[in-house]
């Protein structure tokens, strides 16, 4: 995400844009369709209450973050998986902001912000996680939302010419998008078949159950559930694929014959990407994942 | 840790590979 957006502000370049919203539109195409058809259970995709304040404020924090950084969650998990040792110091970062924010002395900012929540109706009948659809005329119109969405998006990507050949070493940006899609989509399904709850691949709340079960032996997640491991702690399926992510990109960099140990010359950038990863935390914590 | 399920094989399992495919992948559209 972050060199998507990065690309079109410093290098108005938006080929890694097109790949964000091809994955968008399969993830948001692919993730309702598996939910109507009943592979998330009864309570279907879980969608996150909606602050406004926080989201805004915590994403706008974020963004500060990982251009500090050089990634945002998933790329500085997966930069790690390339031998780069900045990335590993900004993951730590990242989990330092996220735990304090989380669990520590910065949760009353956080749960301030994420005091002033929307939802629609009243009483029993509220919706507290409103989805686009209940916005703009209940579940009847969730298709014709997701078509319009789509609509507006494919013309986009298409200019783009995604069945053009990609470079020598790696895939094209269309390939690259649309797996990611599928895998956000897979990811949705297995979160909830294998995880006990269906969620999104986020990265925020995941880093910060690992790390806290890394650290103390129990995620303390606030709401997934989570597993008992051999005895030895307590853990969020979530936090799982936190740990597979530099492995998948081990695998990768070392088959295209990209893995190098990587560590920058200036100790000063081990600071920026430290406080960068730190910012991201809150950030990534307050807007909620 | 009294009442929470014992993690099977397969939610390990699971877990770790949705997370090697995403890295894969993010890696090779070079994200």
């Amino acid at each position: 995400m972050n060199s998507a957006f990065r690309d079109v502000i410093f290098v108005n370049d938006i080929t890694l844009l097109r790949a964000w919203l091809l994955a968008l539109v399969i993830s948001i195409i692919g993730a309702n369709f598996i939910e109507d058809i009943g592979l998330m259970g009864a309570d279907g995709l879980r969608r996150q209450a909606f602050a406004p304040i926080a989201a805004v404020i915590g994403g706008y924090i974020f963004g500060l973050g990982i251009v500090m950084a050089g990634g945002c969650g998933s790329g500085v998990l997966y930069k790690q998986g390339e031998g780069q040792f900045a990335a590993t110091i900004a993951t730590f970062g990242f989990g330092v902001g996220l735990i304090s924010t989380m669990h520590g002395p910065l949760k009353p900012i956080s749960k301030f912000l994420k005091s002033y929540k929307v939802s629609i109706g009243g009483g029993e009948d509220a919706i507290t996680s409103p989805a686009l659809w209940d916005i703009l005329g209940g579940q009847g119109m969730k298709w014709i939302i997701i078509a319009v969405i789509a609509a507006i998006i494919i013309p986009v990507v298409l200019k783009g010419k995604p069945f053009a050949k990609g470079p020598k070493k790696g895939w094209s940006w269309s390939v690259g998008g649309a797996l990611i899609g599928v895998v956000v989509v897979l990811a949705w399904w297995a979160s909830y078949f294998w995880g006990g709850q269906a969620r999104g691949l986020s990265f925020s709340g995941p880093l910060s159950d690992f790390l806290m079960f890394a650290l103390t032996g129990n995620s303390q997640a606030p709401f997934d559930p989570m597993f008992n491991i051999l005895g030895i702690g307590v853990i969020t399926w979530s936090a799982l694929y936190v740990i597979g992510v530099p492995l998948g990109a081990y695998m990768s960099s070392k088959g295209l014959g990209e893995f190098k140990l990587t560590a920058p010359k200036d100790p000063n950038e081990l600071v920026r990407v430290f406080l960068g990863g730190l910012v991201m935390g809150f950030g990534g914590a307050v807007a909620g994942g | 840790m009294e009442g929470i399920p014992q993690a099977s094989i397969m939610v390990l399992l699971s877990g770790v590979l949705v997370g090697i495919l995403f890295g894969f992948v993010l890696q090779r559209g070079r994200y």
